[in-house]
């Protein structure tokens, strides 16, 4: 008896583009055909073989094409896939305990060399059967996680219409008719899944950007020679790319925002600058593969914030009372296909995500509100509530109020062992009028009279694209330190 | 062989962030983030044609620095 998922598993990894002539990946300005990235993987897969039974490989690659195809060859070598762009620690390795480490280099001539580490290997069904890789979350709550990712998450991310771009599914194949995607996650971040596998598995291409720091300027040539049709982009990068070089995503029709909240006045920028494509804003727990929900912005839209949306079709949600917390706010737990298995620690399941009845269920920790239209609008997190001088504050509707206030762009709160601070972002001229000031302060002050007020132009942003909140800190105490002397 | 001068980077800076940064100074002690740096080789490219990688100027930090990086960089080609 033949499992359906475990067929179309088999179809996705040996398939015909496998062995095609046609172009399915650009990177560093190489084209590289299907059958290039299967000979890629086929000596990936060979060198797994050639050691022995491998539950669990690491494939580090200076390229994305040699993670990409690292995966393929580990896959149909019957291992969990482990992309590594050389970001990993030590720590994330314990978390899954490769057997195995390759690394693999693309490039006109592509080389594959593995590694085993010393000591006897793990069992082989340390990890149940179905998981074929792993997500690691990004460890803004505490210390980095890994979550065991299965065939049917993946299958059920490529069969997903909702993810559909261009309003067309393929009559042949079913599936999404075929799009060159941009991709510009990294395959440590989950939007590797839907950049590279969900395109490549639907019968579109990959063309991989620069890195915003590196030549952004080269983006639209790539936009215009390949016709990307959509990207994905952490909130963070847009915000920036929205701000100081608009023209760079300017022919791309489709813009995704995930990651992180999408902001309205990012999403306003874009349409002054001149930006027509469409915006769809992602929401998901790495906990759930890549997303559970979206929100496609209308070309009239006006409310304070951008929704999450709704659920993904596959995906189901249900609205817990988290028992705390702001009276109207509900906990999100999400159910369906897209539910990883569980965490891995220690190269083993630790824990499953799973409802009592044990199907697969994970409860996100972020609070939502419904808008009125079936949409759900983030409320910040569950263990976001913050104690201000042993006050309970509620920092999501905090900032959301200051964000609608005249002339502010922006709120994010944070919190060190000693002080609590809104830092506003304001527009230029709004840093230096006393009564902006006044009137953000006032607000604030309604919140809470111990919590610190600090207007900027603009937050620094880490390398993967989000907020800042330690150089900001770091500068607020720096200031405080000379306001007190 | 590309040059840009020093003078072409404060005159950048001057523009995206509305103040005077000396050609000696540590832009990023001085308030430069990320997105001002974009905004300056987004400012030089259009003057002058060059699409300056990033990483010259976290490497090069003043003015006069980022100029002889970029410099180098060029020749080196």
């Amino acid at each position: 008896m033949t499992d359906p998922m475990t067929d179309t598993w088999h179809e996705v990894i040996h398939a015909d583009r496998w062995a095609s002539s046609s172009t399915l990946w650009v990177e560093d300005g190489i084209e590289y055909t299907g059958a290039q990235a299967g000979r890629l993987a086929a000596m990936v897969e060979e060198a797994i073989l050639a050691h022995g039974p491998a539950r669990v490989v690491s494939i580090r690659s200076p390229h994305k094409l040699g993670c990409f195809a690292g995966q393929l060859g580990a896959w149909r070598a019957g291992s969990v896939a482990v992309a590594d762009d050389h970001t990993l620690s030590g720590r994330d390795f314990e978390r899954v305990r490769p057997d195995l480490t390759l690394e693999v280099r693309s490039g006109p001539s592509p080389t594959v060399e593995a590694t085993a580490p010393p000591g006897p290997r793990l069992p082989r069904d340390r990890i149940p059967e179905e998981v074929v890789a792993v997500n690691f979350t990004s460890g803004s709550t505490g210390s980095r996680k890994a979550v065991a990712v299965t065939r049917g998450n993946l299958l059920a991310l490529f069969g997903c219409r909702d993810l559909d771009v261009l309003g067309g599914r393929d009559p042949d194949t079913s599936g999404e008719a075929p799009v060159t995607a941009g991709s510009f996650a990294t395959p440590t971040y989950d939007g590797w899944w839907f950049d590279t596998w969900r395109t490549v598995a639907t019968g579109g291409r990959v063309v991989c950007l620069p890195h915003v720091n590196d030549d952004v300027f080269a983006w639209p040539d790539l936009v215009e020679t390949y016709g990307i049709s959509r990207l994905l982009l952490p909130a963070a990068v847009i915000t920036t790319v929205v701000e100081a070089v608009p023209d760079c995503v300017a022919d791309i029709p489709w813009l995704f925002s995930g990651g992180e909240q999408f902001r309205l006045s990012t999403y306003r920028r874009a349409r002054q600058a001149g930006l027509r494509g469409h915006f769809v804003n992602l929401y998901g727990p790495t906990e759930a593969t890549f997303a559970t929900h979206h929100y496609r912005l209308p070309e009239d839209f006006s409310a304070p914030t951008i929704p999450i949306g709704r659920p993904l079709d596959g995906c189901r949600q249900t609205l817990r009372d988290p028992g705390e917390g702001p009276p109207d706010a509900r906990e999100l737990v999400v159910h369906g296909p897209f539910v990883c298995l569980g965490y891995l620690d220690d190269g083993v399941l630790v824990h499953r995500f799973r409802d009592p009845a044990g199907q697969p269920s994970y409860r996100t920790g972020d609070l939502v509100r419904p808008d009125g239209n079936d949409d759900l609008v983030f409320a910040g997190r569950l263990d976001g509530e913050v104690k201000v001088n042993g006050m309970r504050v509620d920092t999501a509707a905090l900032e959301q109020r200051i964000s609608t206030l005249p002339r502010v762009l922006d709120c994010r709160v944070t919190q060190d062992e000693r002080h609590t601070v809104a830092f506003v972002r304001t527009d230029p001229a709004a840093l230096d009028d006393p009564s902006a000031r006044d009137r953000i302060e006032s607000v604030v002050q309604d919140f809470s009279p111990a919590i610190g007020v600090r207007l900027v132009g603009r937050y620094p942003v880490k390398a993967g694209g989000k907020v800042d909140f330690r150089t900001l800190m770091d500068r607020y105490r720096q200031t405080e330190k000379v306001d007190e002397t | 062989m590309t040059q840009i001068s020093p003078d072409a980077i404060t005159d950048c800076l001057r523009t995206v962030l509305d103040r005077e940064v000396a050609a000696d100074t540590d832009i990023f002690t001085a308030g430069v983030d990320s997105l001002a740096v974009l905004r300056c080789r987004a400012l030089l490219k259009e003057r002058t044609g060059v699409r300056v990688p990033g990483h010259v100027f976290f490497e090069g930090r003043t003015p006069v620095r980022i100029a002889d990086l970029i410099g180098a960089e060029h020749a080196g080609r």
